[in-house]
């Protein structure tokens, strides 16, 4: 059972992102797609990076699989990889075989699979939100990259038209407005105007990485909800972030 | 090990105390009673005959009062710990000596790390001495000038708040410690509601994702 993917980058991005948060993750292998889901020990934020069939080179699952996986160790060996790197993981009863390979050169680890992992069901999160924006990957990475350095708690309001991110710290006070007029947005589908709702920030930030890596992201959100940050990437994987609101 | 196996660890310890000489004269050893969980701790000086007779802190004259000031301010005996900085009655009701208090801030010591309180209210001279001067390292000036303060001080790594006040047996027949001692068990309520509504408010803070999962 094993599967290749054509961007070994976005995986080392997305597996360090939830390892920040998540000792441990669930591979679940389908015969029609992949995902992996983690979820951090005090249920504020959770992960679901889902991968399409289509969007590997190659996937080869012969049956339903589950597979528990340490993050951390996974995160070690592929932060090795290359831009140009394609990643492919063979799964077996006790072990799993991870290779990187540019075309030229192939890398080789094998990693014993950890029967003592703890790990549980994760349920779903179904929520229907009020508001939407689509932004670029590059634009949410350079908000957050920007505010991070002020503050602990990220502050989202918005309207119809802007989406306004904000925070307030020791330092000073940062505050970022992407717009649908000057094109920063590329779409706002907004029910809810005048929402505001905060989030701690180290968790967002955990996940700038994966989001400058993607083709863009549609910012989920509204009042006493859980932000959801859903990156789409060009191979058709679509990774899905919730974090829980703070409330004051 | 568990509050509960600790706490009896430590009255059985204090009960055969031999340390001091208060032990050669004591019919029972006091250690303390009230909740493990307690937010607020009182720490009285010494038990008196009633106490030493019971082998329970505060149930004598001052003890009553003690209970009146309490129930009065909306809290009950049940939900504090009381105890003293000396466990075994001193002959002829005296103060504790500075060697005696030494002697048993072992166990007294032992005490605050169990329960942890975040309020201690020290009844006396001896307990507002010992609390803020030996275990915080800030100067006492007596309770008369210390009173009606709160004081926050690093006790073995935590923070908590000291409000000294007389101590009740003073209040009994004299109407200024009185007025005084009722005073500032209206602080130590107000501090104990902000305390709890702080929490409620820290609780309410920690949302999580399976508050919103189906």
């Amino acid at each position: 059972m094993s599967f290749t993917a054509p961007d070994a980058r976005v995986w080392s991005y997305v597996i360090e992102a939830t390892g920040k948060f998540s000792e441990s993750g669930v591979f679940v292998l389908k015969p029609d797609s992949l995902y992996v889901r983690a979820i951090d020990p005090s249920r504020t934020a959770m992960i679901e990076f889902y991968i399409p069939k289509e969007a590997f080179e190659s996937y080869e699952p012969v049956a339903e699989k589950t597979v528990y996986l340490s993050m951390e160790d996974l995160s070690k060996i592929l932060k090795s990889a290359g831009r140009s790197d394609k990643l492919t993981m063979s799964f077996s009863e006790d072990s799993i075989r991870i290779e990187f390979s540019d075309g030229v050169v192939t890398r080789m680890f094998k990693i014993p699979l950890r029967l003592e992992i703890a790990h549980e069901e994760i349920p779903s999160l179904e929520i229907e939100y009020p508001n939407k924006y689509v932004v670029s990957g590059d634009v949410l990475h350079e908000a957050l990259a920007s505010i991070e350095k002020v503050g602990d708690v990220l502050k989202v309001s918005g309207d119809e038209s802007t989406l306004k991110l904000e925070s307030v710290g020791d330092l000073g006070e940062a505050e970022v407005i992407l717009s649908l007029e000057r094109g920063v947005l590329r779409e706002a589908d907004v029910k809810n105007p005048g929402f505001e709702v905060s989030y701690s920030i180290d968790y967002l930030s955990y996940m700038k990485k994966p989001i400058k890596s993607s083709d863009e992201v549609v910012v989920m959100v509204g009042s006493d909800l859980p932000i959801c940050l859903e990156l789409r990437f060009p191979s058709g994987s679509k990774l899905s972030y919730y974090v829980a609101p703070r409330t004051e | 090990m568990d509050k509960n196996a600790v706490w009896s660890e430590l009255v059985l310890e204090i009960s055969n105390c031999r340390r001091c000489r208060l032990s050669e004269s004591r019919t029972r050893a006091v250690p303390g009673e009230g909740s493990l969980n307690a937010k607020v701790m009182f720490i009285g000086e010494a038990p008196g005959r009633s106490e030493d007779e019971a082998g329970r802190p505060f149930v004598g004259a001052a003890g009553k009062l003690l209970n009146e000031l309490l129930s009065s301010n909306g809290m009950r005996r049940e939900e504090v710990f009381i105890t003293n900085v000396v466990k075994c009655r001193p002959p002829e009701n005296r103060d504790p000596l500075e060697d005696e208090i030494l002697s048993c801030s072992h166990f007294t010591n032992s005490i605050i790390q169990l329960i942890q309180p975040s309020i201690i209210v020290t009844l006396g001279n001896h307990a507002g001495r010992y609390v803020i001067e030996f275990l915080g390292g800030s100067r006492w000036y007596g309770v008369s000038r210390m009173r009606g303060n709160v004081y926050k001080i690093t006790l073995f790594g935590k923070e908590t708040l000291v409000i000294p006040t007389y101590h009740p047996a003073a209040a009994l027949y004299n109407p200024a410690p009185r007025k005084a001692l009722e005073e500032d068990f209206k602080l130590v309520t107000s501090k104990y509601r902000e305390l709890t509504q702080n929490e409620v408010k820290a609780k309410e803070r920690r949302r999580t994702l399976l508050d919103f999962m189906r």
